[in-house]
């Protein structure tokens, strides 16, 4: 996950608080993914030019500070607020309470039956999603997602499921998913929760991180011993949820937090963050969310691999097509997942995004990502050193460009639902690490200082055939190559 | 070039054969001259499961394919975004075999290789 948070002074990172409440105003207005875009990028602009309406005039470290500041609230947990953060109000009833938000899980909760939020055409395009791919929709994927959002069974595909699935959509958490009515690879692990973002799977590890790692920071002392620490309580859910156990590392990318290395099944943690000698709760909370939403990748990797392995690949072409260690190859060998259930499905988008047809779009998503950061910062130092119209408007528009690649990020399955996941870790935190204790004799050192109560902590195949292949794919196995196509997926732009 | 070579083979032999309590060989080839510094080896249930190494010199990826094969470019890693990874197919132990397979990272722009890891496999 990247973090850009570089205050130049304090090491704190805050968004300005004539900022915070701006962008979510926005944001709670946006009805679509790329009002949201819009909205954010008009957002930036008008905040860059009323934090410093006289730039020019303005000191390097005013603006660096500020800059700096919205830099980390477009970063790791940042970027899920400012794209969906705030729960979307779905459509209100007529008569409904204006001011409410409805927080009900659809699946479980239908309420007093929300008004339809699809028109006939998207109901059309929404139907022809599930019946162009009857190979994945089957008869049984289809009941199972009507039992999901709680509709009687043997309805098929009719407008009730279609309109209950946009529902789901509506009121889903970030990052917020396109409202069409089409449970896609980035809806379905939502609406069928498993393995880590099970409820209360997140929470729980957070507060094992809390009082595991947090509240022990003093005496764990090293950074290696901390993230040691982090990477051994991760490994228990992931191991009690059948997945396999990470090994820690250090992440040399100054741009990230952590990251998942899948050729040798790392959880890669940046050690800054591990470093200082006190944490606040905003810190532990990152802390959680990115190991959390790193070990989700290692999840999502090893259903991947489990899903290779129930379309007939032998361990070695499991091990040569993702890329992973033979161990955890053959593990998956021994542990293959079913194409045809529910998480066969789920496991079959993250492989369409990562090692199939979305793969290409994904390696440029990725490539720009990545481009688009290094511009922005370059952007931002030509402008604080040598400040001008021009080259804040040159940074306005690398902001604009990073903000559009971020959101392209967090759009592919695999990230959405790493970037769904992570937060709830979040949820467990309490606080930041105890005050250290006073040395004998000497006067109590004193309390953190307090977080400002007005400021946003704001922070970024297949059906194969019988026979085993042992061979690497470039393309995937036999029988019916159509199951590996990507079809107009729910969310592309 | 030769020399890195050399020192990698090293490595991927000593590799194979170290264990958590006998593991000379494995630091004298994780020491190599041609290394930016002594290789990084990771251990698990008491085999060396990894190993990272740097070149100290510059070091193409097309250097690299002419001595080892053919390469499969990976996938990026989550949030690593910065470095291309390219597995030397020809590298991995066949059926019924144990090896050590090599993994390369270059940066996106450049073929330059950035890490070199040579990990074991077996099938």
């Amino acid at each position: 996950m990247m973090t850009m948070c570089n205050h130049p002074t304090s090491g704190q990172c805050r968004l300005p608080v004539r900022a915070a409440p701006t962008l979510f105003r926005r944001l709670r207005r946006a009805d679509t993914t790329k009002d949201v875009e819009r909205n954010v990028g008009e957002v930036i602009g008008t905040e860059l030019r009323t934090v410093a309406p006289q730039r020019a005039g303005r000191s390097a470290s005013d603006e660096s500070s500020r800059v700096a500041t919205l830099q980390h609230a477009v970063g790791n947990r940042g970027m899920a607020d400012l794209f969906g953060g705030v729960q979307r109000q779905p459509v209100e009833a007529p008569g409904a309470d204006v001011g409410a938000v409805d927080t009900a899980d659809p699946a479980t909760d239908p309420g007093d039956g929300p008004a339809d939020l699809l028109d006939a055409a998207q109901v059309v395009e929404a139907r022809r999603y599930y019946t162009a791919q009857p190979w994945r929709y089957t008869p049984s994927i289809i009941e199972q997602m009507r039992a999901a959002l709680d509709l009687p069974p043997g309805g098929g595909l009719d407008d009730a499921l279609i309109q209950a699935a946009g529902r789901f959509q509506s009121a889903s958490s970030a990052p917020e998913l396109t409202v069409d009515g089409k449970i896609g690879p980035r809806t379905l692990p939502r609406l069928f929760r498993s393995g880590l973002n099970e409820e209360g799977e997140g929470e729980a590890f957070g507060e094992e991180v809390q009082t595991g790692v947090i509240d022990q920071w003093a005496t764990l002392a090293t950074p290696e011993a901390r993230r040691d620490a982090l990477v051994g309580l991760v490994n228990q859910p992931l191991v009690a949820h059948g997945s396999i156990a990470v090994t820690p590392g250090w992440d040399t990318n100054t741009n990230n937090s952590g990251s998942f290395h899948f050729p040798t099944w790392e959880m890669r943690i940046g050690r800054e963050a591990l470093t200082p000698p006190t944490l606040s709760a905003d810190e532990a909370k990152e802390i959680a969310d990115t190991l959390y939403h790193e070990a989700r990748h290692s999840e999502q990797w090893y259903r991947m691999a489990q899903l290779r392995a129930g379309q007939h690949l032998s361990a070695r072409a499991i091990t040569t097509e993702l890329g992973i260690p033979s161990t955890v190859a053959a593990a998956a060998f021994a542990d293959p997942l079913d194409p045809a259930s529910v998480q066969g499905l789920v496991a079959q988008g993250w492989w369409d995004s990562v090692y199939g047809a979305g793969s290409a779009h994904r390696e440029a998503v990725l490539t720009e990502v990545e481009a688009a950061d290094t511009a922005m910062k370059a952007a931002e130092k030509r402008n604080e050193e040598h400040p001008s119209p021009a080259n804040q408007a040159a940074f306005d528009a690398a902001q604009a460009r990073f903000l559009r690649s971020h959101h392209n990020y967090t759009e592919l399955p695999e990230e959405n639902d790493a970037w769904a996941t992570g937060p709830a870790a979040a949820e467990g935190i309490s606080g930041g690490t105890p005050a250290p204790a006073p040395a004998a004799g000497a006067a109590p050192a004193p309390a953190a200082a307090p977080e400002p109560d007005d400021v946003a902590p704001v922070r970024d195949a297949t059906p194969g055939g019988g026979e085993l292949i042992d061979e690497p794919a470039g393309a995937p196995p036999a029988a019916d190559a159509s199951s590996h196509e990507i079809l107009p997926d729910e969310n592309l732009p | 070039m030769t020399a890195f070579l050399d020192d990698l083979q090293h490595l991927r032999t000593a590799l194979l054969t170290a264990t958590e309590h006998n593991h000379a060989d494995m630091q004298r080839a994780a020491a190599a001259t041609s290394f930016a510094e002594p290789a990084n080896i990771h251990w698990q249930d008491g085999y060396a499961a990894f190993a990272t190494i740097r070149p100290k010199q510059a070091i193409g990826l097309a250097d690299l394919k002419r001595h080892l094969g053919a390469v499969k470019h990976l996938p990026k890693s989550p949030e690593r975004f910065d470095v291309r990874t390219y597995l030397f197919v020809d590298t991995m132990p066949h059926e019924e075999d144990v090896g050590a397979t090599v993994i390369v990272t270059t940066g996106n722009d450049s073929d330059d290789v950035l890490e070199v890891t040579i990990r074991r496999d077996q099938f």
